[in-house]
């Protein structure tokens, strides 16, 4: 089974790629225009996984990328997000309003002086000095039930963003202030342990078909944040067929009331793994309680696989200075799922590559 | 294969196949500098140096003389001089080449006002070679004696030193970033080969600082890896 | 004649090649127009470059010549010294900490197409320096080198060795130039007019 045979013009695609570290998702929103959501680079590679598959159709694929969204700045998320704008000068650059506030602006400027680089952060700062340069448009910023994308076909296919309200924007600007330099501290490098509460969690709708895309969004047990908000401010409309889990499938981004009010029975779940720090996602634990709620979980990848052997001298070593060890990146799995874009009831196609499996 | 293009992909597994007996790097600046202030405690005082390294700094010499010329010390892993008109960080045989960079980047962060008009990445590697036939191979492969013999009669011509340059990137441009690689034998390697590198970037005068150390940054590691994959090639097309 | 930008080049060679490139500026260096107090050169120097200096400082002491010093032009040189030959080397970032070790993500910079590991390395057995001690924190980086170290008596020994790296603190210069992008920035993103309440 080949992943280069490209959707048919009135198809819905929604490709979930991860490899380990990282997600990106790929839409199809019908008459070759294109979405990508968040980007990852799979080991050894030099192009984001979106840029490699956009590609694979024909070097004109780019040109029908409408929109590059950025759910949040981690760089699990986010690395290589600059190299596909560059390259998809048609498309607008959609983020968090969170980018405008002063915190988030504040460490963006700041990341070209810090000598240690290598972060979401910079990438973010990348991406910006890119549009400004070539004198593109500034970002669509994502609200709460804010319209991204609207297509002009007969069966209409629209992208919505569900969030970051201004609670969850205020939430996350308290993390991002202890990120921020200050004269005399040491310069770091940012590790992401800071919370997802301004993530985008987009909606999209093509014909009767609804898709949830859950990005890292986590559950706060508070009102007007987290999941708790989105389904506070969202708008009743039919339920969604297909959800990209939040957050590894991790149980700090579960709401069991995503499932009942927001999703059909049995939807088609989609969860990427996370492996770094002491925390491997999504656990078995999250797998089962996921699996509870549908019968059509599935998820890219069964982890990054074994770490290279390396000569045995090297490996001694190894084993004398580090307890425990294990890889980060695997191999890009990609879960596919096409529909048609029309009324009434589908029957959509899943695929499923490169390591890619359905939990049973 | 093109060695003027900021790869070499498909060389830099087999790069890694050979390991330099002798492995040593260095940074250069030229522009204008008050060698006065370089001296081991600034950079403790700068957290550059762990100050312990700085302490056991070895061959101290500075030139205090209104407006100091010279300041030249060593540090177990790396040697720094400074001139009026050059800063060098050079790695020791010992140590691990890399943090040099550091050390270039922490020191233009403090002092960002420093005009600069020359960057040198440059790194020095002595491989040995398995055989005498081997050594001999890539002088003559490098260098072909055919034309020598012809007039150095009697004598037995070899190589001495191979300079040769490249522009950085395809651009025409003159002023475009030039590599030039170096190899002779190696005087302290038996059977050795020795590999020089030397990435060159000439600035407009008042080029912003940061746009300077925006490049070694951005492009040590791989001017560094980029001279493991040449003496690579260099080496592995000498043989067949 | 060499190019120009051959002046930012070094050698690891002992002998230098027949040709020396080495400009007038590396020849000339200190000009001592003014008499020179002989115990602050002397400070902090070797031995053999007091000898060196020695005379030619005394002449300047005494009637301020002009003073010709060619500084030793750096070589890396194995010399009578150690030799590290790097077999494996990574950079890891430390993500978080704990009483008895520290966890970090490693990127392998021998064979870069190698996946990044996360690792947990244990005080027990890993080496971390005093002066290191005090950058151990999330977010700080350090270099773990795995190689043979030869030393001046030809002894082959392998070693592994992690060392930090080390950066000056934020400057309020670099914070102001910061901040300056920052507000440039900030009017640059409140240029969209795409930014309205609710839609639909």
């Amino acid at each position: 089974m080949s992943a280069s045979n490209p959707p048919k013009s009135d198809e819905l695609e929604i490709s979930v790629i991860g490899p380990g570290l990282g997600e990106c998702l790929i839409i199809h929103l019908g008459h070759n225009e294109w979405c990508v959501v968040d980007s990852c680079i799979a080991r050894g590679r030099q192009e984001p996984v979106a840029l490699e598959y956009l590609k694979s159709f024909g070097p004109q694929t780019l040109n029908g990328l409408k929109l590059v969204i950025a759910t949040h700045w981690h760089d699990d998320h986010i690395q290589g997000l600059a190299s596909i704008v560059a390259q998809a000068p048609r498309a607008e650059f959609c983020c968090s309003l969170a980018v405008k506030h002063d915190e988030l602006t504040a460490l963006v400027a700041s990341a070209p002086e810090n000598i240690q680089g290598r972060s979401g952060v910079e990438e973010l700062a990348n991406i910006l000095t890119q549009l400004r340069r070539s004198n593109r448009s500034s970002p669509v910023y994502a609200v709460p039930n804010r319209k991204l994308f609207q297509s002009s076909g007969t069966v209409p296919v629209t992208l919505t963003s569900l969030s970051p309200s201004d609670p969850m924007i205020t939430s996350a600007m308290k993390e991002i202030l202890k990120l921020l330099p200050k004269a005399g501290e040491p310069q770091e490098r940012i590790v992401e342990s800071s919370p997802n509460h301004a993530s985008v969690v987009l909606w999209l709708e093509a014909g009767d078909t609804r898709v949830l895309l859950g990005a890292d969004l986590e559950h706060t047990n508070r009102n007007n944040e987290g999941w708790m908000g989105v389904i506070a401010q969202h708008k009743v409309t039919p339920p969604a067929l297909v959800f990209k889990v939040p957050h590894h499938g991790s149980s700090n981004a579960h709401f069991s009331e995503v499932w009942t009010k927001l999703l059909t029975p049995d939807p088609l779940a989609v969860v990427t793994p996370f492996a770094r720090g002491s925390v491997r996602l999504p656990r078995d634990s999250d797998l089962e309680r996921l699996a509870k709620h549908t019968h059509n979980l599935f998820c890219t990848s069964r982890g990054a696989g074994k770490p290279p052997i390396r000569d045995a001298a090297t490996e001694r070593w190894i084993k004398t200075q580090v307890k425990d060890r294990r890889v980060i990146e695997g191999q890009p799995g990609h879960v596919r799922i096409r529909l048609p874009i029309q009324n009434g009831p589908v029957t959509p196609s899943i695929e499923l590559f490169n390591g890619a499996y359905r939990v049973q | 294969m093109r060695l003027n293009g900021h790869r070499v992909l498909d060389y830099s597994c087999r790069a890694m196949s050979r390991v330099p007996e002798i492995n040593g790097a260095s940074i250069v600046l030229t522009g204008s500098f008050n060698p006065a202030i370089f001296q081991p405690q600034w950079f403790v005082r700068q957290n550059i140096l762990p100050e312990a390294e700085a302490e056991a700094a070895k061959n101290l010499v500075v030139i205090a003389q209104q407006g100091a010329q010279v300041c030249d010390f060593e540090t177990e892993r790396f040697r720094i001089q400074v001139t009026t008109d050059r800063f060098m960080v050079m790695s020791k045989a010992a140590s691990n080449p890399v943090p040099i960079r550091d050390v270039v980047l922490g020191t233009f962060f403090v002092l960002e006002h420093t005009p600069a008009t020359a960057l040198g990445l440059n790194r020095h590697m002595h491989f040995h070679l398995d055989s005498v036939e081997e050594w001999h191979q890539l002088g003559d492969r490098l260098a072909p004696k055919d034309g020598w013999k012809g007039v150095l009669k009697g004598g037995r011509p070899g190589m001495r030193s191979l300079l040769i340059q490249s522009s950085l990137d395809s651009s025409e441009n003159p002023e475009a970033p030039q590599l030039y690689v170096k190899v002779e034998p190696s005087t302290q390697v038996k059977q050795g080969a020795y590999f020089e590198t030397n990435e060159s970037y000439s600035f407009a005068k008042d080029t912003p600082l940061k746009t300077i150390m925006d490049i070694v940054r951005g492009r040590w590691e791989e001017a560094y890896n980029h001279a493991a994959e040449i003496a690579a090639y260099i080496l592995d097309w000498a043989r067949k | 004649m060499p190019p120009k930008s051959l002046l930012t080049s070094s050698t690891g060679q002992e002998n230098e090649s027949t040709t020396d490139y080495r400009p007038e500026y590396a020849k000339t260096i200190v000009r001592f127009n003014q008499p020179i107090a002989l115990d602050a050169l002397k400070q902090g120097m070797s031995d053999p470059d007091q000898k060196r200096l020695a005379p030619q400082a005394q002449s300047a002491a005494l009637a301020t010549p002009t003073v010709m010093l060619d500084p030793r032009r750096p070589k890396l040189t194995k010399g009578n010294g150690y030799t590290l030959q790097i077999r494996q080397l990574w950079e890891g970032t430390v993500t978080r900490l704990h009483s008895d070790g520290f966890e970090a993500r490693l990127s392998d910079k021998t064979n870069p197409n190698n996946p990044d590991e996360q690792a947990l390395f244990d005080f027990e057995y890993v080496e971390v320096s005093d002066d290191d001690q005090r950058l151990l924190r999330p977010g700080s980086v350090f270099y773990w080198t795995v190689g043979t170290e030869r030393t001046p008596a030809g002894q082959v020994k392998n070693v592994s060795n992690v060392e930090f790296r080390y950066y000056p603190a934020w400057t309020q210069g670099a914070i102001a130039s910061a901040s300056t992008r920052a507000a440039s920035l900030k009017e640059w993103l409140e240029q969209s007019e795409r930014i309205k309440p609710a839609e639909i």
